[in-house]
């Protein structure tokens, strides 16, 4: 599929870090005008509310939009869900966002869904499954859309490729783009017992860079198992950790500056809070741009 | 049947029903396969869960949380949600508790439910908009809300609502809870849902207007063997008022408020 056939998106999302916003937070940034760069809502959460649809259309008027579902199952082999499909359609055309976002997963089989982003295996079969799904999507909404990197707690034994080249593949085959998760990326390394720097420094180089239109960032929980052994949950609960922002600043390093979102879901604190984390954020982007390694590729 | 299919219906089968089929498609690491699937189980059992509670305050309120938690898990296995919107998970959830064998002694469950759910979707719908115009009779007509709704419940359930928002649990062995039919109509507020209780004759002709039906039949339903003043009056105190219904009378009939 050609990009160029894609609608351009009103207004884009500027190179800034923006917020993921929750609906506690409505009424305070409507009573407060945050000056928060853009906001990224979960539309699945607007899809049956119509006070909260009436809240984003205000907050809409201040802040540039992205959507970033969670409901496309992309991975399924049911395909997409076109009633879903439908009621997205009809979100971006009332919201206009710059970006619309979904995960490398599935959530349905057989009809029944679950609220959860369920792990594929890297196969040529779940590649013809996605590709076909993802173009199914892009053709409905007639524009790009973001894949992200999903966590993942399972490893599958029939995966004949890694999740990066799985990724990059996809970007070829559907001219989608890539929402690199940072977080995610660390969370699943982790689990599988591999480096994070190392899991980062694969997907840059499987990914074409101009492909990485948004990086997420959240923190994730650690538990013990009882064997011993440490399993990270990627429960959006708390502060980025320190290693994820050590892999975000190596990511602007060598991809430059993207769009980049705070997300937090459990135990969601003050907007201030995540103020105080896009902060951050953009604090690394400025000094990675300071150094003079922007726009440097990864390979 | 292609082989990702299978995997899908095995780690789907694995997390709404327990079991680890699944890991036969799945290999070790620091992590083994069954933690793995336990993580997915546990945020999909979660996720069901607080579709409930944000649903249903009041029962979630009354209930202890492993019964809670149980109920859901079970409710899911039968009933387990066609969309990726969790928004209408609880439509079936009063019906389920009717029947579900630990809530036996609880036969309110299902009504406190059917009311919260009622409230939950009323606050979520956009007030403004108005349904057709509904003919009254020769020159006058009206039109619904069209976000209005109409509740009938065996159990005062406004009254456990109060005593559980106000945090007066212990206030609930006073309230008489012998079955009887209350009716209540429902529409988005300022801020969340209004809520108006109805006497039997303004329930019924409100539930023959919101079932399509015209102003004669919706009389005749709220009649009953009534005297008809004593009817009207309820119809015009209880139903016929704003922001629940517009009525308009046709001045060129000569007809007049």
């Amino acid at each position: 599929m050609n990009r160029g056939s894609f609608v351009t998106a009103s207004g884009p999302i500027p190179m800034d870090v923006g917020i993921g916003l929750r609906l506690p937070h409505h009424r305070w940034v409507l009573e407060h005008a945050p000056a928060t760069a853009w906001l990224e809502v979960h539309p699945e959460n607007y899809m049956h509310d119509g006070s909260a649809q009436a809240e984003l259309d205000r907050i809409r008027r201040d802040h540039p939009l992205s959507l970033h579902a969670v409901g496309l199952s992309l991975g399924s082999t049911d395909g997409v869900s076109r009633e879903h499909l439908r009621h997205l359609a009809r979100l971006i055309g009332r919201y206009e966002p710059a970006l619309v976002s979904d995960h490398l997963s599935w959530s349905a089989i057989d009809g029944v869904h679950f609220p959860d982003l369920l792990p594929l295996p890297y196969t040529e079969e779940a590649l013809h499954v996605v590709a076909a799904n993802i173009d199914a999507v892009q053709r409905e909404l007639t524009r790009q859309i973001l894949v992200e990197n999903p966590s993942a707690y399972l490893q599958i034994s029939e995966s004949t490729i890694t999740e990066a080249e799985f990724l990059g593949e996809l970007v070829r085959r559907c001219d989608c783009a890539v929402l690199l998760d940072v977080n995610n990326i660390a969370v699943t390394a982790h689990n599988r017992g591999e480096s994070p720097f190392d899991a980062l420094t694969a997907f840059l180089r499987h990914l074409p860079p101009a492909s990485v239109a948004e990086i997420h960032l959240a923190g994730h929980a650690t538990v013990t198992l009882e064997a011993g052994a440490s399993l990270r949950i990627d429960d959006h609960g708390s502060r980025v950790s320190n290693e994820v922002w050590q892999l975000y600043e190596l990511t602007v390093s060598l991809l430059g500056s993207r769009p980049t979102l705070i997300e937090w879901d459990k135990n969601l604190p003050e907007f201030d809070t995540l103020s105080a984390e896009a902060d951050i954020a953009r604090e690394i982007c400025r000094r990675a741009s300071d150094r003079g390694v922007d726009n440097v590729r990864a390979d | 049947m292609s082989g990702l299919t299978e995997f899908q219906r095995s780690l789907a089968t694995d997390i709404l029903f327990g079991g680890a089929g699944s890991a036969r498609y799945l290999r070790g690491g620091p992590v083994a396969p069954e933690a793995g699937i336990g993580v997915h189980r546990s945020s999909v059992a979660a996720a069901f869960v607080n579709a409930i509670r944000l649903s249903c305050p009041t029962l979630t309120a009354l209930v202890d949380a492993n019964f809670l938690e149980q109920a859901v898990r079970d409710y899911a296995r039968s009933r387990p949600p066609h969309t990726a919107c969790l928004a209408s998970f609880a439509d079936g959830f009063a019906r389920f508790l009717e029947m579900y064998p630990p809530a036996r002694g609880f036969p309110f469950f299902g009504d406190v439910v059917r009311f919260d759910t009622a409230i939950d979707k009323t606050s979520r719908e956009r007030p403004g908009a108005y349904r057709a115009s509904i003919p009254l009779g020769p020159g006058v007509s009206c039109k619904l809300l069209a976000s209005l709704r109409q509740v009938s419940t065996r159990y005062p359930v406004d009254r456990i609502r109060d005593e559980v928002e106000a945090g007066r649990i212990h206030e609930l062995e006073r309230l008489d809870m012998k079955p009887r039919i209350h009716h209540f109509a429902l529409w988005p507020g300022t801020s969340g849902s209004s809520v108006k209780k109805l006497t039997d004759p303004a329930a019924a002709f409100l539930r023959a207007l919101l079932d399509g039906r015209d102003g004669v039949d919706a009389v005749n339903d709220a009649l009953d063997g009534r005297e008809l003043d004593e009817t009207l009056s309820a119809i015009r105190s209880e139903v016929l008022i704003a922001p629940l219904v517009i009525v308009s009378f046709d001045q060129t009939l000569g007809v007049t408020p």
